[in-house]
């Protein structure tokens, strides 16, 4: 701030006054604290992150090739089958990418059934969607038996124990869609479960701080107590450059 | 039903919360809810006596509240003023919907009043005007600008009112098992009618009672769920960081002794999306994140409701301080919302669930994680007091721009002013019917549509208030120059967000969308509109010398 009385012109940048100039740096100075603080540490985490990918887009990738050619042993199998329940449990992925991967699901469990119990199962799990579509009740006996069922069922067939959190989650991505592995998913599959399992990491997120990763907390709490810092700081200063103003005034 | 059937029911419904919500614990959504109604009936009927008591008694009042609040007040008016239903509904939608892609907005609506603060709350008290039309129509010395200024002040208000009706009726239905469409319409006309009886004096105190609601009733539930699921309780805003860490790690069935209110277990598979940057399972990328923290902060210091909070201060130190107060404030339910999205996401994983409406997240969260009824009918009726708050600070801030700025100073200089007010009140009236009809469209999630109000500011409002106090150089053509740049760029990317939506593809459709993003074009808009107008400044006639003795002498004093 300029305050040249003679031609009463203002400039941020070319102040003439002691006061203007002290304001000018403390702003200047804040200024920069916020936009390093803020948009720096952003930078920075954008600068040191990886790409690094989940387990299972490890598993899956090391077992698509033969599944696809249906040349995978029943261990590989198992493990695509399982591979694909961790997006599948994501509430992110979009009705595109999850058709994708519940025709995968269904068509590889529809696989890994016997040949004289695909009919079966095909039955079954058309008799569960009628079942869902009428539901009135989540606590429906009807219902619960066929999600044991499936449970039960599915979980020998893929190798899932009861303690595992994929054991609850068997029946929810079954769908009738699965005698054929479909053109879209043979072509969609690799890169949808890439878009889901493949996340940016970095020390700074890999640090855990008060229970928080640290860059979650560095945004979520520190930021913030920065910002009422800052803005404290500012008035703290201001009032007391005032008061010695209006002192040497008087 | 009889009355003493009624009776009977309220009685029972009091003592026997199961019976409060319809429809037994599995449904999150419908039937009427007695005891959330009441409680919301009672903070409405408590807003609106407040508003009586405390109301309007001439101009100045409805304006600025009489220019009597004290700093804390005026900090807690501040953030009961900003924290409406994007922040108290919307914060955890976003970060449920989107990780830690919403924090770019909790760091967007705070870091703004650093800004607001160093380069402008004094200097605008200062400067004595009552809107931001009126500084705008003073310091470039043009009626012109003040009319567009004073329509922009309205389209913002307008924009910014819509995700708040959103938020109102999404809380409306909730509570009452309406259909949206008429919860709007209810919620709608019960804010504005309490705006018509109490005006600006009434406003302020009621913001600071509803800042205590907001705050007790968004607190309350959030030390229940940490304690409930045996986080550290105490502190609860520290307490979710392992919530948010075993939302990435996961949490093992033999772990997990905890339900929700459908029964599922609190075991988690590991779901690192969530917090980790820009990840690509969420859609959103580091420009997105950078472009929306800038845009919100810019436009939080150009905000016509914000600014305006800084004429009802009696000196520019209060104004200042009062700053301080209002982010703190505001803070506190800023380092909560991501809370709740959190356990939301843990309590809602089960795919059984289905897909929950994100911007009532923060409800579900506490019915999900099985907290008293009452208790969640008083969170719901807390968000609709944020948005109320935020509301009727919106359609005064808009009315005065009708009213004052442009009726008065631009149509008819001669009102007396009870024509003024009249005027005011009918300006009240057509902005809640505009504002309704654009929220029965629902456009957007709350926040996304109280973002692009922050856009619109950040490219309009915020160079010429900027530029205004900080450089005798900037004159009325640069004014016009910044303006017709700021507001070009925000009507192609209006332009390409409703044509989106409408399912019409326009000219690079994709290129235009992602990087005049609706909610984020004041990146690219804001800049652009401060460099035309410095450029421009300087190409033309200086600035008349009593206004530049004005800025020194009044405002930089």
């Amino acid at each position: 701030m300029d305050t040249n009385k003679d031609d009463y012109r203002i400039s941020f940048f070319n102040p003439t006054t002691k006061s203007a100039q002290r304001n000018r740096n403390l702003t200047i100075w804040l200024v920069c604290v916020w936009a390093v603080a803020v948009f720096g540490f952003q930078i920075l985490l954008r600068v040191i992150e990886k790409p690094i990918p989940e387990k299972a887009l490890v598993v899956f990738d090391s077992v698509w090739a033969k599944v696809q050619n249906q040349q995978a042993n029943t261990e590989e199998h198992q493990n695509f089958i399982k591979s694909l329940m961790v997006p599948l449990a994501k509430q992110y992925v979009t009705d595109a990418d999850r058709k994708v991967l519940e025709n995968a699901y269904n068509w590889s469990i529809y696989m890994a059934y016997p040949d004289s119990l695909k009919e079966t199962f095909q039955g079954q799990v058309k008799e569960f969607m009628d079942i869902k579509a009428n539901l009135s009740s989540l606590d429906a006996p009807e219902y619960l038996n066929a999600k044991q069922l499936f449970r039960t069922d599915i979980s020998k067939i893929a190798d899932i124990g009861e303690e595992s959190i994929l054991f609850e989650l068997i029946p929810y991505f079954l769908s009738t869609d699965m005698t054929n592995l479909s053109q879209e998913t043979n072509d969609k599959l690799v890169s949808v479960m890439k878009t889901y399992l493949i996340h940016n990491r970095s020390v700074l997120t890999d640090t855990s701080f008060l229970g928080f990763p640290f860059h979650y907390f560095y945004s979520a709490i520190f930021l913030l107590v920065l910002f009422v810092g800052l803005c404290w700081i500012y008035c703290f200063k201001t009032d007391r450059w005032e008061k010695k103003a209006k002192a040497d005034i008087a | 039903m009889t009355t003493k059937m009624k009776k009977i029911y309220l009685l029972s419904a009091l003592f026997l919360p199961h019976l409060l919500f319809a429809g037994g614990g599995v449904d999150l959504e419908e039937g009427f809810k007695v005891g959330p109604a009441i409680i919301l009936i009672t903070i409405l009927i408590l807003f609106v006596m407040v508003g009586i008591v405390f109301r309007a008694k001439d101009t100045t009042d409805f304006y600025a509240a009489g220019r009597g609040i004290s700093r804390v007040g005026s900090g807690m008016a501040i953030a009961s003023n900003w924290m409406s239903a994007a922040s108290f509904l919307g914060m955890a939608a976003l970060m449920y919907g989107a990780g830690y892609h919403g924090l770019a907005y909790v760091v967007g609506w705070t870091g703004g009043y650093v800004l607001l603060l160093i380069l402008m709350a004094g200097q605008i008290r200062k400067y004595g005007k009552y809107t931001a039309a009126d500084f705008i129509g003073d310091r470039y010395y043009s009626q012109g600008l003040r009319a567009v200024g004073a329509i922009v002040a309205i389209l913002i208000s307008i924009s910014y009112c819509v995700g708040q009706f959103g938020g109102i009726g999404l809380m409306f239905k909730w509570i009452m098992g309406l259909d949206y469409n008429l919860a709007v319409i209810i919620g709608g006309s019960v804010v504005l009618i309490y705006t018509l009886i109490s005006g600006m004096l009434g406003v302020t105190k009621n913001m600071q009672i509803q800042y205590v609601i907001i705050i007790v009733s968004f607190l309350i539930p959030l030390f229940i769920l940490t304690f409930k699921f045996d986080y550290f309780w105490l502190l609860p805003q520290i307490g979710y960081g392992s919530t948010v860490t075993d939302i990435v790690e996961g949490v093992k069935v033999a772990e997990s002794t905890f339900a929700n209110s459908f029964g599922h277990s609190f075991a988690y598979l590991p779901t690192p999306e969530y917090a980790m940057p820009w990840d690509t399972g969420t859609g959103q990328t580091f420009f997105q994140w950078m472009a929306i923290a800038f845009s919100l902060m810019v436009g939080t210091a150009g905000l016509p409701h914000v600014i305006q909070r800084f004429y009802v201060v009696p000196k520019s130190s209060d104004a200042r301080w009062s700053v301080v107060w209002g982010l703190f404030f505001i803070s506190i339910l800023y380092w909560s919302a991501p809370a709740y999205a959190a356990f939301g996401k843990i309590l809602s994983s089960n795919p059984e669930i289905g897909k929950l409406s994100k911007d009532a997240i923060v409800v579900y969260t506490a019915q999900l994680g099985n907290i008293h009824p009452l208790i969640v009918g008083f969170l719901a009726a807390g968000g609709v007091s944020a948005a109320f708050s935020t509301v009727s600070g919106l359609l005064v801030a808009g009315a005065s721009a009708f009213s004052h700025d442009l009726y008065v100073k631009v149509i008819n200089p001669q009102a007396t002013p009870k024509r003024q007010l009249a005027m005011a009140r009918w300006g009240t009236v057509l902005m809640a019917i505009i504002v309704s009809a654009i929220a029965l469209l629902e456009l957007a999630l709350i926040a996304q549509l109280v973002a692009v109000a922050f856009s619109l500011a950040a490219c309009t409002i915020f160079p010429m208030f900027l530029l205004g106090i900080w450089s005798s150089r900037s004159n009325k053509q640069g004014a016009i120059a910044g303006l017709i740049t700021g507001g070009f760029v925000s009507v192609v990317a209006l332009t390409y967000f409703i044509a989106g939506k409408y399912g019409t593809t326009l000219p690079f459709h994709d290129f235009m969308s992602y990087y005049l993003g609706a909610w984020y074009f004041a990146w690219i808009g804001a800049p652009l509109a401060i460099i035309v107008n410095m450029v421009v400044s300087r190409m033309t006639k200086e600035t008349p010398i009593e206004i530049r003795k004005f800025l020194i002498e009044q405002v930089h004093s």
